[in-house]
């Protein structure tokens, strides 16, 4: 029982969302809705303002030529995969189910252009948030993670700070890198999940395992440990940032190219990756 | 013609090779029990728990056969157990600890009726779907369809209700073997590592506890394993932790690892006989705890882990191989002592040199 002079008003949290709502985001979402707190969504029509010319020109320059010929072709050959990974989660999700709920649950939603746009900014600004969650989207710029009174956070799939970046759980088994596969919730600042941690963790590997089967445990543990964070946010405590854990080794990792795309597929995308076979016979 | 194809196969295959077969049953009827018993028999000597080690160690005239029955229902107490007295074959039973005395079904047997009501189950509740739930989200998502669809498996079905603790502890008065197959029917590998470590220790303490004597063997649900959880068991007090890679089981198999072939009561005798040739390979079947032939590959893995072991420190790799494989009760040396044995002289081992 919270002593009367302690209830404040409720928590203020906003979640930020890119695109359409996928099984991913209701799943958070609807865990966030449990948290004693009030809850709006704000959802970008598109995930970036640049134009696909000035996206490629980006592309070109910061990965030359061939890198950036081999992520067109690596996302090429990824997009099938990742749209059927996209029906294994849904299927895992229970999608159906999570959109039924969102239809019920009437949370308030602001629609906007992009999460970085002007209208966002105004929107949050309105709402005054104490808590922003980046459900999901691209890079959120400071005028935008600066707007809540307490945190801005973030859930990456992978733990970082040894891992950034996006696509960690596939570069971690590409790789062998069992230390990359995992989850970690930060609060955002300039960097690229860079920011204090205020959870890390990752499922159990074992053998048998795919990159799908991965996110999925890892979304479910990381999301139940950030309902642990707003609770606590909500209590009025300040979660403890952990230490980085990494031992200064951090790596950084943008979308695959075609190599690591057919080397996912090679590894079965898990299944005759050793660094989740050997789980079978070491710790 | 498969049947001849299968004995003649079996028959060179108990000559030529070591160890032999822990069978992985669930229910059997009378005549179930003692048709399988005729097959078997035919083809291995059927050994005790205890016996294991010796058997594993040691090449005999004829191969062992070691029969195990998961989950603890009532049938195995009254039916299959009686028949298997008769015939004087020894066989261990696992039983799942909060199972046993309850009213509450299993969860796959609520979903096997499910699927025979739906004929086909929607995509959310798809046998690979369900199997990656951890277990709070599988039992919710089972009950919830059962609810809609007005389901619920009778427990006073022998075959579907669970065997009593006093039903147990007869059993191993009769001097079959009791062991742990977790807390509930959760798959450990799906759990929060946390909640399948406590499942695992749950499990153990509460059979040692009902049945009077320490628990010494485990099984993992579904089959799905890690070295950690089984290293866990161990540490938890068991010598035996099998899972339900399609294979035989020989001296290459360390006790926390040990392969088991599933059998059914349905099956019949060529199809046994086939399915024990084929696990013979350690090649072709797959494993049924939905991981394909992955264990092929994991299996693969430990025996080049022994070699370069053997390799980096002859002196230590007969008492590593001996404990790994027979002697040592305490822990799983093969995960402790192998672990990454490559990275010691830096040479690090892909999946490719073991294909």
């Amino acid at each position: 029982m919270i002593p009367q002079d302690k209830i404040g008003p409720p928590l203020r949290v906003a979640a930020l969302i890119s695109g359409k709502l996928t099984c991913v985001d209701l799943w958070t979402l609807r865990k966030m809705y449990s948290v004693p707190c009030e809850l709006c969504v704000v959802q970008a029509k598109q995930a970036s303002g640049a134009s696909p010319r000035k996206r490629l020109r980006w592309l070109v320059r910061e990965y030359g030529l061939l890198g950036a010929c081999s992520r067109l072709l690596g996302r090429l050959v990824g997009s099938p995969i990742i749209r059927r990974d996209n029906e294994l989660l849904e299927e895992m999700f229970n999608f159906e189910d999570l959109q039924q709920w969102w239809k019920r649950t009437g949370i308030t939603t602001v629609s906007v252009t992009t999460l970085n746009h002007a209208e966002s900014q105004a929107a949050l600004s309105r709402y005054s948030p104490d808590i922003l969650v980046r459900v999901s989207g691209g890079i959120l710029k400071p005028s935008i993670f600066s707007l809540s009174r307490l945190a801005t956070l973030n859930i990456h799939h992978g733990q970082a700070p040894q891992i950034r970046g996006m696509w960690s759980i596939p570069w971690g088994i590409v790789e062998g890198r069992s230390d990359w596969i995992g989850a970690t919730i930060h609060i955002i600042d300039q960097g690229i999940d860079t920011g204090g941690v205020l959870w890390r963790g990752g499922p159990q590997l074992a053998p048998g395992d795919t990159n799908v089967d991965l996110l999925f445990r890892t979304h479910l543990e990381a999301v139940d440990a950030l309902v642990t964070i707003l609770k606590s946010y909500s209590k009025g405590d300040n979660p403890k940032v952990w230490p980085s854990g990494a031992g200064g080794i951090s790596t950084y990792r943008s979308a695959p190219g075609i190599w690591n795309w057919l080397r996912l597929l090679y590894l079965g995308r898990g299944r005759r990756a050793s660094v989740l076979l050997e789980r079978g016979i070491a710790c | 013609m498969l049947n001849l194809v299968g004995s003649a196969a079996l028959e060179l295959i108990t000559r030529c090779k070591a160890g032999g077969i822990i069978v992985n049953e669930h229910t059997l009827t009378r005549d179930e029990t003692r048709r399988h018993v005729d097959i078997l028999a035919r083809w291995f000597e059927f050994i005790d728990l205890d016996d294991l080690p010796r058997r594993l160690a040691n090449r005999s005239k004829k191969p062992f056969c070691l029969l195990t029955f998961d989950d603890g229902k009532r049938s195995n107490a009254s039916v299959t157990a009686p028949e298997l007295k008769r015939l004087g074959v020894p066989a261990l039973f696992f039983v799942v600890s909060e199972f046993l005395g309850g009213q509450i079904p299993l969860w796959f047997d609520n979903y096997l009726l499910l699927q025979k009501k739906l004929g086909s189950v929607p995509a959310e509740l798809s046998p690979r779907t369900i199997k990656q739930l951890p277990y709070a989200l599988l039992i919710e998502r089972i009950e919830k369809a059962c609810l809609r669809h007005g389901i619920h498996a009778n427990t006073n079905d022998e075959d579907i209700g669970p065997m009593t603790w006093d039903q147990a502890r007869y059993l191993r008065k009769l001097g079959f073997r009791i062991g742990a197959h977790g807390a509930t029917h959760a798959i450990m590998t799906r759990e929060k590592k946390t909640d399948a470590l406590e499942n695992i220790g749950q499990s153990i303490s509460a059979v040692g506890l009902q049945i009077g004597e320490p628990c010494t063997s485990f099984a993992f649900p579904n089959g799905n394993y890690t070295a950690e959880l089984a290293r866990h068991a161990v540490n938890c007090g068991v010598r035996y932790v099998m899972t339900t890679e399609p294979t035989w089981a020989d001296a290459t198999f360390p006790l926390w690892r040990l392969p088991r072939l599933q059998l059914f009561g349905s099956q019949s005798r060529t199809r046994i006989q086939l399915k024990i040739v084929a696990s013979a390979t350690g090649q072709i079947l797959l494993n049924p705890d939905g991981t394909g032939r992955a264990y092929a590959a994991i299996n693969s893995l430990a025996k080049a882990g022994q070699g370069i072991q053997r390799k980096l420190d002859p002196a230590n790799a007969t008492a590593i191989d001996k404990e790994s494989n027979l002697e040592s009760p305490a822990l799983p040396p093969s995960a402790a002592q192998l672990e990454r044995p490559w990275s010691r002289d830096g040479a690090r081992l892909n999946y490719r040199s073991f294909r």
